[in-house]
């Protein structure tokens, strides 16, 4: 049987929340996190996104990399009982990236050598799959810390959320043991023979970079290349266990979507993409749907409406119009919503876990607001 | 608030940004669209693989750096940032036939793998490039729109070629960086355009990218478009749905979209004032298809010349 996101909540270790920008995947995972509270887990919440209104919304001033506790006096005033712990931090990218230096550097030596280097720096700041790479790490960290039940986590607001996916694999290629080989072994070959085609390649290559990048790059950059392949196994290491974290049975991959055409389109691609991964994709919440009670369902009619909820004639014009336009419009974006929805749906691997959340009638402002969204995505432990 | 001069010079870079999910594409194409409709030459482009903009002119670039005009004589290309870099090393280094093994050497794919910007760098560069006629001889568009992507992403795009001019210290790299940051802060050359949604994260954000482009960034900041926006409901609307039947279709459909308008109304007030820059409102469509049609429908409300 297809299990309720209460019960995904309840099993998994970790839980990832995927989906294109600009569909609710923070507030979902912020949402899944007080559930998993009231259900009486140790939870923490990580974000890529600064976003503050959902600090706010946490009753938290702002999020920090350390991860604050929801504070009691936000949960009471929300009237919520959460039996187990909240917690919400923010990823810092660079503070990560030099907390995991840090901690796999092995000597101190290294670990200056890289921190110093400016490509480094810039590795740490704007790498591009450094945020996914390093929001895998702090899973990671978190999960071998032992501190908390449960930890969801958001992934980045990226045009192509399949990046989150690839992050592993794209560190690993920037870490190609290869390239450090190259970059320490030539110099090795010039001085015992400076005329083998390993030594002739090696220095038109090197000449063509430091044309194309400058030699001070160039040295900067070998220089990172050779420190960071001192603690390459390491790294290896960190990267094979993340990977092995994701695909396990402890995650759960959870979809996160809205009714637009577009977003369907990226979250169907992005479905395609997991199965071929094999990622365990366990879950697709949709956001923001726009559902009509069913035009038969009530029997009264208020003043102002006519049979079948048409407005009646005594409006005046202009209003009349505009009720019959909002109506057709609301019942034309309802149909539509369904017959995507249900197409989408027919697509993931059966099993998967589907909930739909409507629409409110604002933003999650509050911890209310969110233990709502919560029930209405089926989250919420049963009472 | 901005009024463009009869007289200012239309930057012919113009960038478009904005929240995931907002209308970026739909926006670019719309604003090529008006300008093509003046009789110049416009190319829009997207970067890394065709996108919204290719979709809603119907065309289908196939291979980087090559434009395809669509039937309403808009252009649209793709640029792949790595291809335009190794463009770029062929154009400034001798012995061309090496070059081949050299792009293939495990240490260049380091270099543009682990030389963060290097890509966004060529890529941008290449739109100057394009500008400036490098490919042709002659400079062939009046205006390139260039939709960036989703904010985050944008922002990193727009802040490269500052950064990498400071990280590639000498080398063509860095000539070429110093170049595009150069262009790319002279308003006279570019201006960036931010879109949103009458909703509250996408005006929230649209407001903190206008912040930093005004701000770390120093670029010029061009429009705010927000898009999807409804026309006002009649008077005494609020009034007509308290008197509906509570559950009804028609009540439920009424008090969503007196919703809709007021968080649009609340938004928009909001942002115009933090920012001192008034938005420019594009109608909500019937469809949720964008089409050249609905393109066009969105050019007629585009206020103002191309700038």
């Amino acid at each position: 049987m297809t299990p309720t996101l209460a019960q995904i909540l309840a099993t998994h270790r970790a839980v990832v929340c995927v989906g294109t920008g600009g569909v609710g995947k923070t507030t979902t995972a912020a949402a899944l996190g007080v559930a998993a509270a009231m259900a009486g887990r140790r939870t923490m919440v990580i974000t890529i996104d600064p976003a503050r209104q959902l600090a706010r919304a946490l009753g938290l001033a702002s999020l920090s990399r350390g991860g604050e506790r929801v504070p009691q006096a936000a949960i009471d005033a929300a009237g919520l009982s959460l039996p187990g712990e909240l917690h919400a931090a923010m990823l810092d990218q660079k503070a990560a990236w030099d907390a995991f230096i840090t901690r796999h550097a092995g000597s101190d030596e290294t670990r200056k050598t890289l921190l110093d280097n400016r490509f480094y720096q810039q590795l740490s700041t704007s790498f591009a799959g450094s945020t996914e790479f390093m929001a895998v790490e702090e899973l990671c960290h978190l999960d071998e810390q032992g501190q908390y039940d449960l930890i969801i986590i958001d992934t980045p607001p990226a045009g192509h959320a399949v990046d989150f996916l690839r992050a592993p694999e794209r560190i690993e290629k920037l870490l190609d043991p290869e390239v450090a080989k190259w970059l320490s072994v030539p110099y090795r070959a010039l001085s015992s023979n400076p005329f083998s085609v390993g030594a002739v390649t090696m220095r038109f290559v090197m000449r063509q970079l430091e044309r194309a990048f400058g030699g001070a790059t160039v040295r900067e950059v070998s220089a990172f290349f050779i420190a960071l392949n001192a603690i390459f196994g390491n790294l290896a290491e960190r990267a094979s266990r993340a990977r092995a974290l994701l695909l396990g049975p402890k995650t759960a991959f959870v979809l996160v979507s809205s009714p637009r055409a577009q977003s369907l389109a990226d979250g169907g691609e992005l479905a395609a993409t997991m199965r071929g991964l094999h990622v365990p994709l366990k879950a697709a919440v949709i956001n923001r749907v726009h559902p009509l009670p069913s035009p038969c369902a009530s029997g009264e009619r208020g003043r102002g409406e006519g049979p079948n909820g048409a407005p009646s004639p005594e409006l005046s014009p202009p209003l009349q119009h505009w009720l019959t336009e909002t109506l057709e419009a609301a019942r034309h974006l309802s149909s539509e919503e369904s017959s995507r929805l249900a197409q989408f749906s027919a697509s993931l691997p059966p099993g998967t876990t589907w909930a739909e959340v409507p629409e409110l009638d604002h933003d999650a402002h509050s911890l209310t607001d969110l233990a709502e969204l919560a029930r209405l995505m089926g989250a919420l432990p049963s009472p | 608030m901005k009024h463009p001069r009869p007289n200012q010079v239309v930057p012919p870079l113009q960038v478009v940004t904005g929240k995931g999910g907002v209308g970026k594409s739909t926006f670019a194409a719309a604003l090529a669209l008006k300008v093509a409709r003046t009789g110049r030459a416009v190319l829009v482009v997207e970067m890394g693989a065709p996108g919204g903009v290719a979709s809603a002119l119907g065309v289908q670039p196939t291979k980087h750096g090559v434009p395809v005009v669509s039937s309403c004589g808009v252009y649209v290309a793709y640029f792949d940032g790595e291809a335009a870099l190794s463009e770029y090393l062929l154009r400034f280094m001798p012995l061309k036939g090496l070059m081949k093994g050299f792009f293939a050497h495990p240490l260049y794919r380091a270099f543009v793998n682990a030389g963060p910007g290097v890509r966004e760098l060529m890529a941008i560069g290449k739109v100057r490039d394009e500008l400036l006629g490098l490919s042709s001889g002659i400079p062939q568009w009046d205006l390139i729109v260039l939709d960036a992507g989703a904010s985050g992403h944008a922002l990193q795009l727009l802040r490269m070629p500052a950064a990498t001019a400071k990280t590639f210290s000498t080398g063509l790299a860095h000539r070429e960086a110093t170049r595009v940051a150069g262009a790319l802060a002279d308003p006279k050359q570019t201006v960036v355009h931010v879109v949103a949604l009458p909703e509250e994260m996408p005006l929230e954000e649209a407001a903190e990218v206008v912040e930093q482009l005004r701000g770390p960034l120093q670029l010029p900041v061009g429009r705010l478009v927000v898009n999807q926006c409804r026309p006002p409901a009649p008077e005494g609307a609020e009034a007509m749905v308290g008197q509906l039947e509570p559950g009804t279709e028609a009540f439920v459909a009424a008090r969503r979209a007196l919703g809709w308008l007021t968080l649009q109304e609340k938004g928009i007030g909001a942002l115009e004032q933090r920012l001192g820059l008034a938005a420019q409102r594009l109608p909500l469509l019937a469809t949720e298809f964008i089409g050249v049609a609905q393109l066009e429908q969105l050019a007629a409300a585009i206020p103002g010349g191309p700038s």
